[in-house]
């Protein structure tokens, strides 16, 4: 069969660093294609040359539908007939569902926008995708899963013949993961190509049809996924073999460290949650999104009001009224989102990783740049943070050495009892058992740590005891021997009456 | 390979400063008068109140905030400092009511956007009107005049040869610049600009961060108002007007970004001098006022436009 796009020695230089280096990809009509690789491997450069974001150097040749292919914008990209969905969403939340769908190619006439006709055309489009939503509804009124569909269904409207999809279950419940799949389904009917950008193996197994690896920006190697098994991939992924994708370390678990009891937030997202976890163990809280997981460990650390509950940390009731008040007590909180509530983008690593524990970086009472300098190099060697100085900004990095600056300041203030909410979402294999590690070596030393994870493959490899909510209360709790996956999704599906 | 680059990074971070230093060198070579001691001295004495605004704007601006107010509290501050410099009291009084009565706008405004939600250029829009009217009221709409001779003396007077409003200046660029980067507090202004959630999260006071640079540019704003006064001689009500647009434009020509959490005290020092400079050299070429507005208007959108694709290429 022929490929609709054929992209052949593609290479990208940006100043001191070459991001792509002579790779290639074929995608064939009708297939859900996977690219894998590491952060940093260049799957989101070649995409953005794809939507013409960013030209590549001579020599390479991109052949769409028997024709060279060759954009300078997104808005030119989509007219050709390749559109992408992009893995942080960017829909205009003020703006209605039927006003996002038709941005940039609004139907007019003599000049006016034709509103009726975009919301007929509109109406037809989401009945066709099998949403039920208004075509006038804001935005700002819907689930993030329910935007990502709006996004799909502009790439439909525009009759894409290759749809790119970066991450597209990153944000989204499992339940509406089995929704995205079904619309994508239909989209290889229709023999549209689907370029599928995933870190989720078990995603790539369900969904896609072909693999293409990169690694450091060249090319590795491509096979189906029916020829190709997990660790094959990672192996081609990482360039070694990993055989222990969830390493354990053995801790000494002794007394408890950190209670929260029957904790209830006065937005009622909470209820009635109780949990404890002991020096030298893991605690891990699963349950489906929207369980109330983060908000439990929010309102904890007092980011929200709570209206009942008692937090008592190394034995000793703590006032919690603000997250000044728990960080004195040595509890730490690796945020869920490290782009919202985690990093300062345009601060450096130094700046970042000196922002809790600041006090250790002061000379005399003062800041010492010296000093943070200093500390913070000790971090980014024993965290292994790929970064060319401690004085970058933080936004060049990639997302799992973002994550490893984010709990090296928490780190830095010599925390006892650590909660992490998705450290691992969005970043590569070998980051992740880095931070499995790390995780590891931390209860080894005598901490505590509770780890929130959608991911039940990781929660059951990790942790020492699982808590399960499910919609705002706690539905069960297991222990290592009790684990399994079914018992886990038993207990996250359980709705109270 | 390496060096070749080093050195473009280098051009890209410090561009204002090579504009500017081309800029003397241009007017110099035009006209060897604006290097005498006595321009200079002259271009201190005009930088002085709108390098000490500018200060104060810088933390508001790096903290992710914006202030259109500061204009109005200086002359509020003015004539109150005015209608207590007519007659013997000793001059610290003068000073610190206007000072304090800056402070007092400062703290409002910073109540009004990091306690009650409202966003700032609302907030200060309000107070910049408020303000002004309460500056006419306590005048009952005329200047304040009749100043003692040693009110009118702080601003014609010189130390050591340097004017004194220019040693006010200096002093606040030592304090803010020391505040900015040294201390505790000046690391966490730049925490919250650059993500005030994170910020929170990380355990910082944020709502009293984001108070107290308001408070300190009302605080500068004050101050100006004091040595505006004694400058002109009168307690003008309608004074500064349009002055934070001028703190603005030094903060960001210098590289304060607008979005928070980026920027350098010496950028805005230089940000400050360079629109003094443009003022002063087409003054002494003998450009007319309408050209030197049109010029002043190329110049910072054209240096900020430059120093932004230098920074772009970088990227």
């Amino acid at each position: 069969m022929d490929y609709i796009l054929d992209m052949q020695n593609i290479s990208k230089t940006f100043p001191g660093v070459k991001a792509l280096d002579g790779v290639q990809l074929q995608v064939k009509p009708g297939e859900v294609h996977a690219l894998m690789g590491e952060n940093g491997a260049g799957k989101s450069t070649l995409m953005k040359i794809l939507m013409g974001i960013y030209t590549m150097d001579e020599g390479g040749s991109i052949t769409f539908d028997g024709k060279p292919y060759r954009v300078h914008s997104p808005k030119e990209a989509m007219d050709t007939g390749i559109a992408m969905i992009h893995q942080e969403l960017n829909p205009i939340l003020d703006m209605t569902v039927y006003e996002n769908i038709f941005v940039g190619r609004e139907i007019s006439k003599g000049g006016l926008v034709d509103k009726k006709a975009e919301i007929e055309e509109a109406k037809r489009l989401i009945a066709e995708c099998g949403l039920h939503v208004s075509p006038t509804e804001t935005l700002r009124n819907l689930t993030v899963a329910q935007c990502q569909l709006i996004e799909i269904i502009k790439a439909i409207s525009v009759n894409a013949r290759v749809i790119i999809m970066d991450e597209p279950t990153a944000a989204i419940t499992d339940r509406e993961v089995e929704l995205l799949f079904g619309h994508i389904r239909r989209l290889k009917e229709k023999g549209v190509a689907i370029i599928y950008i995933s870190h989720r193996m078990d995603e790539i197994f369900t969904i896609c049809d072909s693999v293409t690896v990169y690694r450091d920006g060249k090319y590795v190697g491509r096979g189906t996924t029916q020829e190709l098994d997990e660790a094959a991939l990672i192996k081609m992924m990482v360039g070694r073999e990993i055989t222990d994708v969830f390493p354990k370390l053995e801790a000494q678990i002794g007394e408890t460290l950190f209670e929260a009891n029957h904790i209830t937030r006065a937005d009622g997202r909470v209820k009635d949650v109780s949990i404890s976890v002991k020096r030298g163990e893991i605690l891990g809280i699963g349950g489906l999104v929207g369980a109330g997981r983060s908000e439990l460990v929010e309102g904890i650390f007092g980011m929200h009001r709570l209206s009942g509950g008692e937090i008592i940390v190394k034995g000793r009731k703590v006032h919690v009224h603000s997250p000044s008040d728990i960080i004195k007590q040595g509890v730490a909180l690796v945020t869920e989102d490290r782009k919202v509530t985690g990093l300062n983008l345009s601060g450096t690593v130094n700046d970042n990783i000196s922002m809790v524990a600041i006090g250790k970086a002061l000379v005399n009472g003062l800041y010492s740049r010296a000093k943070a300098r200093k500390l913070s190099a000790e971090y980014i060697e024993k965290l292994k943070i790929k970064t060319p100085s401690g004085d970058q900004i933080v936004g060049n990095l990639s997302g799992g050495n973002q994550q490893k600056v984010v709990i090296s300041k928490w780190l830095l203030n010599d925390p006892d009892i650590i909660i992490m909410d998705e450290p691992t979402r969005g970043i590569d294999v070998g980051a992740k058992r880095d931070i499995y590690l790390l995780i590891g070596s931390l209860v080894q030393q005598g901490k505590a740590v509770i780890l929130i994870s959608s991911e039940i493959p990781e929660l059951m490899g990790v942790c020492d005891r699982i808590a399960v909510m499910a919609e705002g209360h706690l539905s069960g709790e297991l222990g290592r021997e009790a684990f399994s996956q079914e018992s886990i999704m038993r207990l996250a599906s359980d709705i109270a009456v | 390979m390496e060096n070749k680059k080093d050195i473009k990074a280098l051009i890209s971070e410090y561009f204002i400063f090579i504009i500017f230093v081309a800029l003397v060198v241009v007017l110099t070579i035009m006209k060897p008068s604006f290097i005498s001691g006595r321009n200079l001295g002259n271009i201190l004495k005009q930088a002085s109140i709108n390098g000490i605004l500018a200060f104060g704007m810088m933390f508001v601006i790096i903290s992710g905030g914006f202030d259109m107010s500061v204009g109005s509290t200086l002359a509020f501050a003015g004539v109150l400092a005015a209608l207590l410099g007519k007659g013997q009291v000793p001059l610290i009084v003068p000073m610190l009511v206007a000072m304090i009565a800056g402070l007092g706008v400062g703290i409002l405004n910073g109540v009004g956007i990091a306690v009650g939600n409202l966003p700032a250029f609302i907030m200060t829009l309000g107070t910049q009107t408020g303000i002004r009217g309460l500056a006419l009221l306590v005048c009952g709409g005329n200047p304040v005049t009749g100043l003692s001779e040693q009110y009118r003396a702080i601003a014609a007077g010189t130390i050591l040869g340097i004017p004194n409003l220019a040693v006010f200046l200096i002093v606040v660029i030592i304090i803010c610049s020391f505040v900015a980067t040294k201390t505790v507090y000046g690391r966490r202004v730049y925490s919250c600009g650059g993500n005030v959630q994170a910020a929170r999260v990380a355990g910082i006071n944020t709502s009293f961060i984001r108070v107290s640079t308001f408070a300190i540019a009302g605080l500068l704003a004050g101050l100006c108002g004091f040595l505006m006064t004694s400058r002109v001689t009168i307690g003008q009500p309608t004074a500064g007007e349009s002055y934070e647009m001028d703190a603005i434009t030094a903060c960001v020509v210098g590289g304060v970004s607008m979005s928070g959490g980026v920027g350098k005290p010496w950028g805005v020092i230089i940000g400050t001098l360079l629109i003094t400079v443009i003022a002063n050299g087409l003054d002494i070429l003998g450009v007319s006022a309408y050209w030197q507005k049109i010029i002043k208007g190329l110049i910072i959108v054209g240096a900020v436009l430059m120093d932004v694709k230098g920074k772009g290429r970088k990227n």
